[in-house]
């Protein structure tokens, strides 16, 4: 692409470009925080998931009480979720938002008070989990009781800003993406209120507990990941593509009924268990109809993206994000698919849910983060990332990993499940015939490792403001002469 | 290429224009095609809302009257002595071993206790819920029973030589003493188990004795509470007996 003449992309004026710089200048250091100390929290959850696959099929490995696989497993999810998936969720919705609103942020130091506290919060639940003070039967909310207000204090110190902005927006500036920022402010403080106050100031839930504890474990992806991913889906295809989202009304559509069916789903997962059968029969309903929404979110940005195809090669932001896209139909899919009877029989308290579970976080939500991260970093430290080719690497060891990782635990789940659903055998030899895939388990998280490693550096290299110096983007490679005129027509010049 | 800006160092340039590449190469994004919605979204949508009213259908059976939804008829709260066979009886009379075994079925089979895992006939599910008729776990030690019902259990553990792994729920904040002590009692006296009676101010002391955020693994288990570790003595046999003599003593006297 042609740097000779930079002239302005159509319909931006030189003021547009000083208003954007000066947003992404405000929104440096908050931003910045919460994309590296969530990068930190990747790295420290991808290790506790190799460690947890490791002692999986080496039983005997690391036998310190602190490191007792009960204690892992658990630790690497909630690292993963609330340590790198909210921290990176909250610095694109601060961007997105400030971008969106065209409003500076006006309190970069309140933010990243709020985000110390937040960090706060998840090193204590993490530590208190290894140390055995979790609550470990209830998934996602397995911090020890003393932690969910101090995370929910700061949550709301975040969002707040986010609100403000909103209401302060310049007219005229309403886009998709700012509703789901929005839906997202809302409902995790709520799920997360009901689900504590339930579960640990009441403490009389009983059998109602599981229901509640997987009624909010289904939320924290369908109700904030989803709608999170989506803002930054929502963003990034049209700013690269160049083209507008193709409908309004589909997109509309698509919210209303996310945010509609949602909040139904996730007690499937106890069908069959001892809780009266209209509640996971209610939640497995609305996880079949929570496909709809999937479908015209699909449409939407499929119809987007038609005929700028070969951006997906180019440009690391939507090559991520296109990704991503596929993550959220596995996702939806594999939710609606195991929560049905006859295949939850051989799923239950198997693998499988694991898989589940990686699909949403990070085959979906990760990888849309890692393509807005590959979006937003060079705009807020004004240099360019260091290297196509290790961006490249960063995308296929992620994707080979995940894929894999979500396939082998389906699989695995389905193999191991149905060996304790015979009635005669023992737990040990259901386990043993998914030891094939679990040993296989640990080569992929070794890959995830690595994969995080070079995105880490990568990103370090950014904040120390050691990018490359140049006004070009870097792109996964380089286009060919004939993609380049492909592109030039169709896009004229946009990047990633 | 030759003429492209590279090696400028963006963060020591003046130039407005220059320093904000990033932001300058980018698109406008705020607008938004009106496609209107197709009507292969409205089928699509159709055909999903179909599969999903056959799933409600099927896992909600034929019967689409109000009892069938009827499961959420349990309190969330259990009222004091509510399976204590009625306020008439008088503490003493509660305990007594046929009324304070009888109160401990009541809880046992109610909805959304343990019937619903270990089953009526105490047998649990093979491979998956572990028995309770002739388990050492239920009429060895009643310290450490008392202490999984108050808890929970979790994890790999081998019950009559087959090893479970699942998570039994803590009951300590559903159920009070009384009822853990009820149904303690009853599940080491049916199905052909046979131990001493549990009372409520023995797991009020092992309430006071052990607090515990997380439920047990069974390793925890077996380091904090012996096999044959007992509860302290209850107080309620000597009071029923005296409450029995008492009364012995009284209707010769009516007789008079």
């Amino acid at each position: 692409m042609s740097q000779e003449t930079p002239s302005l992309p159509p319909g931006v004026t030189p003021e547009d470009i000083l208003q954007r710089a000066a947003i992404d200048k405000s929104t440096r250091l908050p931003v910045l925080f919460f994309f590296t100390s969530g990068a930190a929290w990747l790295l420290v959850a991808t290790l506790l998931g190799l460690l947890a696959s490791l002692k999986f099929v080496v039983t005997g490995a690391f036998k310190y009480e602190v490191l007792n696989l009960a204690r892992v497993q658990p630790a690497f999810v909630n690292a993963l979720v609330y340590g790198w998936a909210y921290q990176a969720g909250f610095g694109v919705m601060i961007w997105i938002m400030a971008r969106l609103c065209r409003t500076e942020l006006r309190n970069p130091v309140t933010l990243i008070v709020a985000g110390h506290f937040w960090n706060l919060g998840v090193t204590l639940g993490v530590a208190g989990i290894l140390g055995g003070q979790g609550n470990l039967h209830m998934k996602l909310l397995e911090f020890p009781a003393m932690v969910w207000p101090l995370l929910l204090a700061a949550y709301l110190l975040i969002v707040v800003w986010l609100v403000v902005m909103y209401s302060a927006r310049r007219p005229g500036s309403g886009y998709i993406s700012q509703w789901y920022i929005l839906a997202a402010c809302f409902t995790w403080p709520w799920m997360y209120l009901v689900a504590n106050v339930l579960l640990n100031v009441f403490k009389k839930a009983g059998v109602a507990g599981p229901v509640v504890a997987s009624w909010y474990a289904n939320g924290v992806t369908f109700l904030w990941m989803v709608p999170v991913g989506l803002a930054s889906a929502y963003f990034v295809i049209p700013k690269i593509t160049g083209k507008a989202i193709h409908s309004y009304n589909l997109s509309s559509f698509a919210f209303w009924s996310l945010l509609v069916l949602a909040p139904w789903a996730g007690a499937q997962e106890l069908i069959g268990g001892p809780v009266p059968a209209w509640i996971p029969a209610v939640a497995g309903t609305a996880q079949i109809l929570l496909l709809i929404p999937m479908l015209a979110v699909c449409l939407n940005h499929y119809q987007t993206v038609r005929g700028a195809h070969e951006l997906v090669n180019v440009s690391p932001s939507l090559r991520f994000t296109f990704f991503a896209a596929v993550g959220y139909v596995c996702t939806c899919v594999a939710s609606a698919v195991l929560g049905s009877m006859s295949l939850s029989r051989y799923t239950f308290l198997s693998f499988a849910q694991d898989g589940v579970m990686m699909m949403g976080t990070y085959m979906f939500f990760t990888m849309a983060m890692f393509g807005a991260i590959y979006f937003i970093v060079p705009r807020i430290t004004a240099c360019e990332w260091v290297s196509g080719s290790r961006i490249r690497l960063h995308f296929w060891l992620s994707a080979y990993a995940i894929i894999g990782l979500c396939s082998l635990l389906l699989i695995a789940g389905v193999s191991h499940g149905s060996a304790i659903d015979e009635w005669e055998s023992s737990f040990e030899t259901a386990v043993m015939f998914s030891k094939g895939y679990l040993v296989g388990r640990i080569f992929l998280w070794a890959f995830l490792v690595a994969a995080n490693f070079i995105f880490i550096h990568q990103l370090v290299l950014m904040v120390m403001n050691r990018g490359r110096k140049a006004g070009t983007p870097t792109l996964i490679h380089q286009p060919t002469p004939y993609e380049t005129a492909e592109l030039v027509i169709t896009t004229e010049g946009a990047e990633a | 290429m030759a003429s492209s800006p590279e090696n400028i160092d963006y963060a020591r340039t003046a130039n407005v224009a220059t320093m904000h590449a990033a932001a300058a190469r980018e698109r406008e994004a705020t607008a938004v095609g009106g496609t209107p919605v197709s009507l292969w979204v409205v089928v699509a949508t159709g055909i999903v809302t179909i599969i999903a009213g056959a799933y409600f259908g099927q896992n909600t059976g034929t019967d689409s009257s109000i009892a069938n939804i009827r499961g959420y008829q349990y309190a969330l709260q259990y009222p004091e002595g509510s399976s204590g066979g009625g306020a008439a009886m008088s503490d003493e009379e509660l305990r007594q071993d046929a009324n304070w075994l009888a109160a401990g079925k009541a809880v046992y089979t109610g909805a959304g206790n343990c019937v619903g895992c270990h089953q009526a006939s105490g047998e649990g599910v093979a491979g998956q819920f572990p028995p309770l008729k002739g388990s050492d776990w239920v009429t060895a030690s009643d310290k450490r029973l008392i202490a999984i019902l108050l808890y929970g259990i979790g994890g790999q553990f081998s019950v009559l030589g087959k090893t479970y792994n699942g998570q039994m729920p803590a009951q300590g904040t559903a159920l009070n003493n009384k009822q853990i002590a009820q149904v303690a009692s009853y599940i080491r006296n049916e199905w052909g188990n046979k131990a001493p009676l549990i009372y409520d101010d023995q797991v009020a002391s092992v309430k006071v004795e052990i607090v515990r955020q997380a439920s047990w693994t069974e390793g925890e288990l077996e380091a904090a509470i012996a096999a044959d570790a007992a509860c302290v003595p209850s107080e309620w046999p000597a009071k029923i007996a005296k409450a029995a003599g008492g009364a012995a003593e009284a209707a010769p006297a009516a007789k008079k």
